[in-house]
């Protein structure tokens, strides 16, 4: 599935910086996802990631994301007096998530298409 | 769990150390777990540039990303980046050797050491003596055990005739051997005598010797030494001299017949009287005198 949506992608245009993530831009998408609806530390993004998806990323995948989100800026972590930091999306990181969605969803489109017209 | 952080890099720690552990705090140990903190740190340790710096009160982690080496070698070479990563792929290989061995023991707790290891078992050719046939021993001489008692019957009165002269006259006695008058000049041979020929010449055998060494092998070097057969008569006298033994050049053996003509000896002597006889006499040619 990633790899189909990876070739997919870039067909589409190549319109996102989470095309440069490698194996981390499944996770990066779903962390932005799971962003958009407020900050939230990593334990939090777990647990949402798994209620979406069902698929539980590990802490060094979820971190080696965030890792990557937060130099390209997309995330940005929020002071805290935990020892858990929230992170919170970032306007770029909020653009670049909608450019991903939209290429994902003429992916999806193109796809659905082509099954129906099969 | 939070053992496995410390595979990450120093940077990375620093910046999310505390997080990761309160995360793991909360989630349940598992191999799932600890190999994805390991590709996490292979990750971190491979790809440097992604780690965000530490938290600034001003919050802005992804302008500090730029590497520092590109101000401090403006010239990069291969091998400044090879010292630049050498570091992570030293640890990167460290992690995925302990990963290879941590996921042997959990998947196979029970392998032992001798489960891979084998003998091996050298076999060295050896040469076998060629088979002999031993021949049997010689079977035992057939001897009787007990003597054997004869049937002949023997006369012990057995007499022996007298031996006289009337029974044997002396007249009809057989010549003596004639052997005094035997030819022993065709070839050499050996007589029996008692006092052995001597030379009387001794001074000119030495001067003729010298005079007679040819002057081509003396110049040279080269020696020799022929040994002469003379017979002599009973008054001493050489009647035939001849090569016993040359010396393997021709020029050395005329030489020594030469200087056997000058040797005189005294008769040889048997049982008081002279005889003819064949003696040897070895002739040397030494440049050394």
């Amino acid at each position: 599935m990633l790899a189909i949506e990876r070739v997919s992608v870039s067909r589409a245009g190549r319109t996102s910086a989470l095309d440069d993530f490698g194996r981390f831009s499944e996770p990066a998408l779903l962390i932005l996802i799971s962003l958009v609806d407020g900050p939230k530390h990593g334990y939090a993004i777990i647990e949402d990631i798994e209620g979406v998806t069902g698929f539980r990323p590990g802490p060094g995948t979820l971190y080696g994301a965030l890792a990557r989100l937060e130099s390209h800026g997309f995330i940005e972590p929020l002071e805290s007096e935990d020892r858990r930091k929230p992170y919170r999306l970032t306007p770029a990181g909020s653009k670049a998530l909608s450019a991903r969605l939209a290429a994902l969803e003429t992916v999806t489109r193109v796809g659905q298409q082509r099954l129906a017209d099969a | 769990m939070r053992w496995w952080l410390r595979l990450y890099p120093r940077a990375w720690r620093e910046r999310y150390r505390d997080e990761v552990a309160a995360l793991l705090a909360s989630e349940k140990p598992s191999l799932r777990v600890a190999l994805d903190l390991i590709v996490g740190a292979v990750d971190a340790r491979l790809n440097p540039q992604w780690i965000p710096a530490l938290l600034s009160p001003g919050g802005d982690a992804a302008m500090s990303a730029i590497p520092v080496s590109t101000a401090t070698f403006p010239l990069e070479t291969a091998n400044s980046r090879f010292k630049a990563s050498f570091k992570s792929w030293f640890w990167s290989s460290m992690i995925i050797a302990t990963a290879l061995h941590f996921a042997v023991l959990v998947y196979w707790p029970d392998l032992r050491a001798s489960d891979l290891s084998f003998e091996m078992d050298e076999i060295e050719a050896i040469e076998l003596p060629p088979e002999i046939e031993i021949p049997p021993p010689p079977e035992a001489i057939a001897r009787p055990a007990n003597p054997v008692i004869t049937t002949a019957e023997i006369d012990t009165n057995v007499t022996i005739a007298p031996t006289t002269f009337e029974s044997n006259p002396i007249d009809d006695l057989p010549p003596p051997p004639q052997d005094a008058g035997v030819d022993i000049s065709s070839h050499p041979t050996f007589t029996v005598t008692e006092v052995v020929p001597e030379i009387t010449n001794r001074e000119a055998v030495a001067r003729a010797l010298e005079r007679a060494y040819p002057a081509t092998l003396r110049d040279t070097g080269i020696e020799g030494s022929v040994v002469l057969y003379f017979l002599l008569n009973e008054e001493g006298e050489t009647e035939k001299i001849q090569v016993g033994e040359s010396s393997g050049f021709e020029q050395f053996d005329e030489a020594a017949l030469d200087v056997g003509r000058v040797v005189r000896f005294t008769p040889a002597l048997n049982h008081g009287e002279r005889v003819a006889v064949w003696i040897q006499l070895p002739i040397n040619f030494t440049t050394r005198r």
